[in-house]
């Protein structure tokens, strides 16, 4: 809640004219905002480009926002329905195309970037491992998912963005849930008993 | 509870097990919330951004952001924003059109769209976050879609129309057109 009125009174700041001080929303939410972005778009530098460009309508847009209201939600609404509408589908196909050259480059960008070559390894596996298992999902289903695991905005934040109510958003996640551990279930299965989880 | 959990509290993993398979299934099982809901306690974290390319997203955000401020203050804009206002008026006989239909504090805007081929179009602004939901055009019998919108009188708007739900296009009786930021553009309209 405290964020929220900082959020705001940062905005008001903006609107009123104080350009620069929306450098204090891109940092607190970019992060965020890039998890949402890379979880559907599949590319690190789709990724990058959507956040430039959600912030940039967000600025644009931003004396429509009501600030009684949360700017995480209001600015993720605009990435919701950007993304969804713009980069979906050319991602989806460049992504498999460049999966395979991005595992090929973890040890080098490890080495660069001095993390550990085999956790860098696995988040980059563990990326797109969820990155299959959610776009399994159905589209209802799909963007409660991405916002509360990759954005990190809790379940009010997610029905805000979403414009539905608390209770929709926590029965999609808890089906969705159960829908993306059936599916890591079944994936294991076909090599055969690698290990029991009933 | 989890048995990749178990695992991995135990140091070890089963024999065969997938370690990817289960750290996804463990960020999905728990959410840790000093990390804003990202990230296991492991320190495994899905899509870990770049430092440097975050760096400069956020400079090139800034940078496009005080041009966007730099136009709107201009006194040259906001007198070609006028004139442009008054062509839309004035294109309400062409294929697509706005109304516009003025009361004391708001202003009644009728979009008008001519899309026989359409299913659906609906309308995406920034007045409605650029969530078409609960803004669709209703079909009239000749092809033409509608909607009208109460909207602050003195103010610019930006909106585009969505057809089918995937294809944003502008508004094509309007001249005034605004970078969306995409590769496109929207149409934009001042009251």
């Amino acid at each position: 809640m405290e964020t929220e009125n900082q959020d705001a009174f940062v905005a008001q700041r903006v609107i009123a004219g104080d350009t620069e001080a929306f450098r204090v929303l891109v940092d607190r939410y970019s992060d965020q905002l890039f998890r949402f972005c890379r979880a559907r778009l599949g590319d690190d530098a789709d990724a990058e480009d959507a956040v430039q460009d959600v912030f940039v309508r967000a600025f644009r847009s931003l004396r429509s926002y009501d600030t009684s209201r949360s700017w995480a939600s209001w600015l993720f609404a605009i990435a919701a329905n950007r993304v969804k509408s713009r980069y979906a589908m050319r991602a989806s196909a460049q992504a498999l195309a460049e999966r395979t050259a991005r595992e090929a480059t973890v040890v080098d960008e490890a080495l660069e970037a001095q993390y550990d070559p085999e956790r860098l390894a696995i988040d980059v596996l563990l990326g797109e491992e969820l990155r299959a298992a959610v776009a399994s999902l159905a589209p209802s289903y799909r963007a409660p998912v991405e916002l509360y695991y990759f954005a990190g905005l809790d379940v009010a934040g997610v029905a805000a963005a979403l414009s539905v109510g608390e209770e929709a958003v926590k029965s999609r996640l808890f089906r969705a849930r159960k829908e993306i551990l059936a599916w890591f279930d079944k994936k294991e299965q076909p090599t055969g008993s690698r290990r029991g989880r009933h | 509870m989890k048995s990749s959990k178990r695992a991995r509290q135990a140091g070890t993993l089963s024999p065969g097990s997938d370690p990817v398979v289960d750290a996804a299934r463990e960020f999905i099982e728990t959410r840790d919330p000093g990390e804003a809901g990202v990230g296991l306690a492991g320190g495994a974290k899905p899509f870990r951004r770049d430092r440097r390319m975050a760096e400069a997203s956020a400079d090139a955000i800034m940078a496009r952001v005080r041009q966007t401020s730099g136009r709107n203050r201009a006194p040259g804009s906001r007198i070609a924003m006028m004139a442009i206002a008054a062509v839309l008026v004035a294109a309400l006989s062409s294929i697509a059109t706005i109304g516009i239909i003025r009361s004391s504090a708001t202003v009644e805007v009728r979009f008008v769209l001519s899309a026989p081929e359409a299913s659906s179009v609906m309308l995406a602004a920034d007045f409605n976050q650029w969530t078409p939901d609960g803004y669709a055009l209703k079909r009239s019998p000749d092809g033409h879609w509608e909607i009208t919108v109460p909207l602050q009188k003195g103010k610019s708007y930006a909106y585009n129309f969505v057809i089918d739900g995937e294809r944003w296009i502008v508004d094509p009786s309007t001249a005034s057109r605004l970078d969306d930021g995409f590769g496109g553009s929207s149409s934009t309209i001042s009251l």
